[in-house]
């Protein structure tokens, strides 16, 4: 059975009182986590990710650049705030770029599965990248969060793309002004 | 002053001082095994409905040193269970206010209170105490203390020197049910290791809160993720659960909501429950579940019978029904898995040679190694190649030596690879030949 | 929470309006339990009175977890006076306790917990109340014993209250060993809260609302894609049970039954799910990928296959032994215990007979799945009021049974009536045997008891070599045989127990053979129960207090399904272990 009073417990006593803050020597389980996570990223070549500070693993943005779909051309940015509790808990994604898509609302709110109700641990940084990246390949206007341009996308897929177009060169579309995002 | 001037535990007695044919054969009963009780340095982490009992139940088992955290004031809906707690003490400090009634209650016993995060304190702190105890319903904070307790543990030549091992007691309640388990760190499964048998938050997907709503639950999210940020009724300030006027806009949004959809059942304890993420609560699972935690530090404190080996489930739905099982290590866990390895390296050696190093040795043989560190307690990456912006921003660290890099004999490195499912932890060795 | 892999959910509660305004501040305070036993629970719990016989660590430990959550009230019955040893394991009674009244001061310092709750205290024993005024115990909604060792005590305890209809729960905290026994002659359940249980939602047999709301929604071939996507999974498991059944030759109420057959319908499911996909591509652009449906709807139904389509007719075990109960027939002649309950389930019994062809009525609530708004609320509202209009006819089967006996209907409120009907699956009767059955010389031994007691002597894991806890109640009764004779505890002094392990070890082969059964050699288990020399630890104590305080919560409550009969707790191997005899 384990002794939890050897000498060396007694001498280590002896040390006590003084209470010092301070991390412990080991990274956290996130810490550690995420360190994997992004050493191991295969960014596909629309995508950019950039670390204002390489040292906080945590907070990044991402920037998706697609080359083909309705969304060619465009910038999208998203910011990732990861918590302590990942990967328990998903990382928390907005849109910071305004955009005119069915699943994703004007206050960046982003609708993707393994984001919310499907996140799993085994799921990684790389499986978001890749979800999100597929939004704009293939807008979901089944399960849309702004209403007006999954109704538009069903009905008149030749002015949903007009819409787009025109909400990345800057422009108002229905009573919304965006701001111009064509690279 | 000593206990046994002032009460009397000779129910402790007969258990300590006499043997008997279960007992562990390690046990040694006579003053000795009851002198251990007053030796014992116990850290019960979170003073709430289990901390509560657990404090009690260890004065009364004997423990005199015991040493009691939590960052958290009391509530009034605490009182149906925190029963260290009255109505005048709505606002103090759950520590402070539990350890002054055990020191007046049971005398002899000294409750030192702290009212304080968990990660306020450091190492020598948690170092310091024999067994540490948790009773707290967050997972963030089991994961702390899961990865304090592992960054306890001490190495020589890879093999753990047992007498860093602290063990951690954790228990867990959710209305009738609750857990308990031993986890000795190093040696049964930790926290991380069993990660996935915490049941994950609730979260709806976002689309059916915005469009499709069927249940009661979804138009309080809708005010709480998108009417909330978008209206802000108060100004720009986050949601507080604790703050009726917030509940009540809420709950009336989301009522307002529901009748739209023709959805029933939105209340306002069912608002509050689904912002504060409430989970239903009880005295008596919390006393079941704090009893058989301290009942197993008391055997590991004293020897006299084995710890559960290792884990309980409780639940008194229908009848009484427990089940005690061994949980398994997960070998591949982030946490407990990798010994942290002796990296013998000279000051001067420059961190691009260190990379080379693990790439090129035979047993490693690594693809592209990402190196993070902590200095002064602050993450600090020092090479990651597959992010070009981090990648730039540390490439001067490459040719850097660690004396410039400010690291030090004993600092850790983490090393992540492709060619591993998990990071690696390196022990820098300084004053030696690369190897 | 650790361990337990169970999805939080959010209880609903009653439905008072619940606007703060008028939620108290006793609702706030007690706001984590009403969530789980609802503001009926409560008004039962504030109702109650329980009676304690000692004030011992395992005493006031139960009460403590009675009285936060606001127990009307209790009474202790103890005639001792405060040791240094209760002292040393009862968190209420402090030190300056010493010698005074241990049921005044366990009182008191229980009260200061909860002003909410009235406690009071005789200084009498047990063994006195008994003689002078034994009705004193029959006012009590539950009567709790602890530490009372006695066989002739307990006996006439326990037989006094079986036959006053109270409620006893006798226990025993013992070194690292406990046990809980309960005693009730007959106590009825409406709302057990299962944990798991089986849907209710008449896919074979459905009424004419849902049949005509299944219909009017089949026609999902012609469906745009968001519709199909947001078709409740009910309508898919209901369009191919049809399909399955005509390719199958299979009667319209038909449910596939085995795994063979639930494979063929999952099978259908499937391959419309891919067909589906196949046709309902759809091109966002000329030259790129197709996008494929999310028919997560279909998923919902394959998976449903094994858990919603049960037999609108099924009648769960319990629910049925309990229509088949003497009570039944017995609540026409004369007033019975438990009076409404065995009315409700008259009027269901005529119901089932008369009104619906054997099912029971529906629950009405239905289980979330991908829907639109429109059609979830629809077919939730179908359900709801196919449960109302059921509710409705036990009401008249009530009306009709109360007038038969000259009774008013009105004693059962609608509220009790409804939840009785949304319940009628989960309904339970729990009935134990008498404690004093289990004393050899008591007269009436129960046969159940003797076999069992058998049986459990002769199981291959009571001789083998890890010995089931059973033994611990065999140990539990020897030391009360001891008791009985010395009255002391084996082992109590140091230095005598060497010499009580005989004298144990007498007692414990006179109590099997006054079982008939052969004497047993459980040397080790005899010396430990001399170790503990009738010590009682808090901590044990304490997890016994929290087990035996949510078990007369469960009593007075109503919900929620006690124990049957007997627990055994060993803190060594941390293990409960639970038997019916």
């Amino acid at each position: 059975m384990i002794k939890l009073f050897s000498l060396k417990n007694q001498k280590k006593d002896g040390e006590q009182g003084s209470i010092r803050a301070g991390n412990p020597k080991r990274a956290s389980a996130a810490q550690l986590r995420i360190t994997k996570d992004i050493n191991e990223l295969t960014l596909p070549k629309t995508c950019n990710i950039d670390f204002a500070d390489p040292d906080d693993l945590l907070n990044f943005k991402l920037i998706i650049s697609p080359d083909e779909g309705f969304y060619k051309g465009g910038k999208f940015v998203f910011s990732f705030k990861v918590s302590s509790n990942y990967p328990h808990e998903p990382p928390k994604v907005k849109c910071e770029t305004m955009v005119y898509h069915p699943n994703i609302d004007l206050e960046g709110n982003v609708c993707l599965n393994i984001l919310r109700e499907d996140w799993k641990p085994v799921l990684t940084i790389n499986s978001i990248v890749y979800g999100l990246q597929y939004l704009f390949l293939e807008p979901n206007p089944e399960d849309p969060l702004n209403k007006e341009a999954a109704e538009v996308l069903q009905n008149n897929r030749r002015l949903f793309e007009q819409n787009v177009r025109k909400a990345m060169l800057g422009g108002v579309v229905g009573n919304t002004y965006f701001e111009r995002c064509l690279k | 002053m000593s206990i046994e001037t002032n009460i009397s535990f000779n129910n402790l007695r007969k258990i300590l001082e006499r043997n008997g044919p279960f007992c562990h054969s390690d046990f040694e009963c006579g003053e000795a095994a009851f002198a251990t009780l007053s030796q014992c340095k116990v850290l019960i982490v979170g003073s709430g409905g289990l901390g509560c009992e657990l404090v009690k139940d260890l004065a009364l088992m004997g423990f005199t040193n015991l040493h009691l955290i939590d960052m958290d004031v009391i509530e009034l809906s605490n009182l149906n269970r925190q029963f260290l707690f009255r109505q005048k003490d709505i606002g103090k400090s759950k520590a402070e206010v539990a350890a002054k009634f055990i020191n007046e209650r049971i005398p002899g016993v000294k409750v030192t209170p702290y009212f304080n995060k968990i990660q306020d304190f450091g190492e020598d702190f948690y170092r310091s105490f024999h067994v540490i105890v948790c009773g707290l319903d967050s997972i963030v904070a089991r994961r702390w203390m899961n990865g304090m307790v592992i960054s306890l543990l001490e190495y020589e030549d890879s093999i753990l020197d047992q007498s860093s091992i602290k063990p951690l007691i954790d228990g867990g309640t959710e209305g009738f049910k609750g857990s308990a388990r031993v986890i000795l760190p190093g040696i049964t499964p930790c926290i991380e290791c069993t990660l996935d048998l915490f049941p994950p938050q609730v979260n709806f997907p976002l689309c059916t809160i915005a469009n499709t709503p069927r249940l009661p639950e979804h138009c309080i999210e809708y005010v709480r993720i998108l009417q909330w940020p978008k209206e802000k009724p108060f100004g720009d300030i986050p949601l507080d659960g604790d703050e009726h006027t917030h509940v009540q806009w809420v709950y009336e949004k989301a009522l307002e909501r529901a009748q739209q959809y023709g959805i029933e059942g939105v209340t306002y304890r069912l608002t509050q429950g689904v912002i504060k993420h409430i989970i239903p609560a009880v005295a008596s699972t919390n006393a079941v579940i704090a009893a058989a935690c301290a009942t197993e530090v008391f055997k590991l404190a004293t020897s006299c019978c084995a710890p559960m080996n290792n884990s309980m489930m409780f639940n008194d739905v229908d009848g009484i029904y427990s089940h005690t099982y061994e949980a398994e290590r997960n070998e591949n866990c982030p946490a407990c898995s990798n010994t942290p390895q002796d990296l013998f390296c000279s000051i001067d050696d420059k961190l691009e040679t260190i990379i080379n190093y693990l790439k090129e040795s035979p047993k490693y043989q690594m693809h592209s190694p990402g190196i993070t560190t902590a200095v002064d307690g602050k993450n600090k990456t020092l090479y990651i190649q597959s992010v070009a912006s981090i990648e730039e921003k540390t490439r001067p660290n490459l040719k850097k030596t660690l004396r410039e890099l400010g690291l030090e004999n004993g600092q850790m490195l983490f090393v992540a690879d492709v060619t591993s499912p998990n990071s690696f932890i390196f022990v820098l060795k300084i004053g030696n030949n690369l190897g | 929470m650790t361990g337990v892999n169970e999805m939080l959910t959010f209880q609903k509660s009653p439905k008072s309006p619940n606007s703060p305004s008028n939620e108290s501040e006793k609702s706030r305070k007690y706001d984590r339990q009403l969530r789980l036993w609802g503001e009926v629970g409560q008004f039962a719990i504030e109702n109650s009175n329980i009676c304690l016989i000692n004030a011992t660590a395992l005493g006031t430990e139960t009460l403590k977890s009675l009285v936060l959550p606001g127990l009307g009230s209790f009474t202790i019955v103890d005639n001792t006076k405060v040791t240094d040893e209760d002292i040393g394991n009862n968190f209420f009674l402090d030190s300056e306790s010493l010698g005074k009244s241990r049921a005044m001061v366990a009182t008191q310092l229980l009260l200061e917990m909860n002003s909410d709750v009235r406690g009071d205290f005789v200084e009498e024993s047990v063994d006195s109340l008994l003689q002078a005024n034994p009705s004193f115990f029959t006012n009590f909604s539950v009567v709790i014993a602890t530490n009372v060792w006695n066989e002739k005590t307990v006996c006439k305890l326990s037989q006094l209250l079986w036959e006053t209809n109270v409620p006893l729960l006798i226990c025993y905290s013992y070194g690292f060993i406990g046990c809980i026994r309960l005693q009730i002659a007959e106590h009825t359940i409406i709302e057990s809260h299962p944990d798991n249980f089986l849907e209710d939602l008449r896919l074979d047999k459905p009424f004419p609302e849902l049949r005509a709301f299944f219909e009017s929604n089949l026609n999902i071939e012609n469906q745009t894609r968001k519709d199909l996507t947001h078709t409740p999974y009910l309508v898919l498991l209901f369009k191919y049970l049809k399909q399955w059944q005509q390719e199958n030759n299979k009667a319209d109420d038909c449910l596939p039954i085995n795994y063979k057959e639930k494979a063929q319908l999952k099978a259908l499911i499937k391959e419309a799910m891919n067909q589906f996909k196949q046709s309902k591509l759809w091109h966002s652009d000329e030259n790129s990928v197709e996008k494929e449906l999310e028919l997560d709807n279909f998923e919902e139904a394959i998976k449903a296959v094994n858990t919603v389509l049960v037999p609108s007719n099924f009648i769960p075990s319990e629910t049925k032994a309990i229509l088949e109960h003497p009570s039944v027939s017995e609540v026409m002649n004369k007033k019975i215990k438990n009076m409404k309950f065995w009315l409700l389930v008259k009027s269901l019994k005529e119901f089932l007979a008369n009104k619906s062809e054997g099912c029971l009525p529906v629950r009405g609530s239905l289980p979330d799945m991908t829907s639109d708004s429109d059609r979830y609320v629809k077919l939730q509202k179908i359900y709801s009021n196919k449960a109302k209009e059921d509710a409705d006819a036990v009401q008249a089967c009530l009306q009709e049974v109360c007038g038969t006996i000259g009774m008013s209907s009105e004693i059962v409120s609608d509220n009790t009536l409804k939840k009785f009907c949304k319940n009628a699956h989960f309904l339970r009767v729990h009935e134990t045997s008498a404690f004093f059955s289990e004393f050899a010389n008591e007269g009436e031994k129960s046969h159940h008891f003797v076999s069992k007691m058998r049986e459990l002597v002769n199981s291959s894991d009571f001789n083998g070599d890890g010995t089931n806890d059973f033994i611990f109640y065999l140990m539990i009764r020897s030391v009360m045989r001891f008791v009985t004779l010395y009255s002391r505890f084996p082992g109590y002094c140091s230095d005598q127990v060497e010499s009580d392990i005989n004298t144990l070890k007498s007692c414990f082969k006179e109590f099997l053979s006054d079982f008939g059964l052969p004497p047993l050699s459980k040397d080790d288990y005899i010396h430990e129960m001399c170790r503990y020399g009738g010590c009682e630890l808090h901590s044990i104590s304490s997890f016994l207090g929290g087990c035996i305080a949510h078990e007369i919560i469960k009593l007075i409550t109503s919900q929620y399904v006690p124990i049957k009969n007997t627990v055994i707790y060993n803190a060594m191997n941390s293990t409960t272990t639970t038997f019916d005899w």
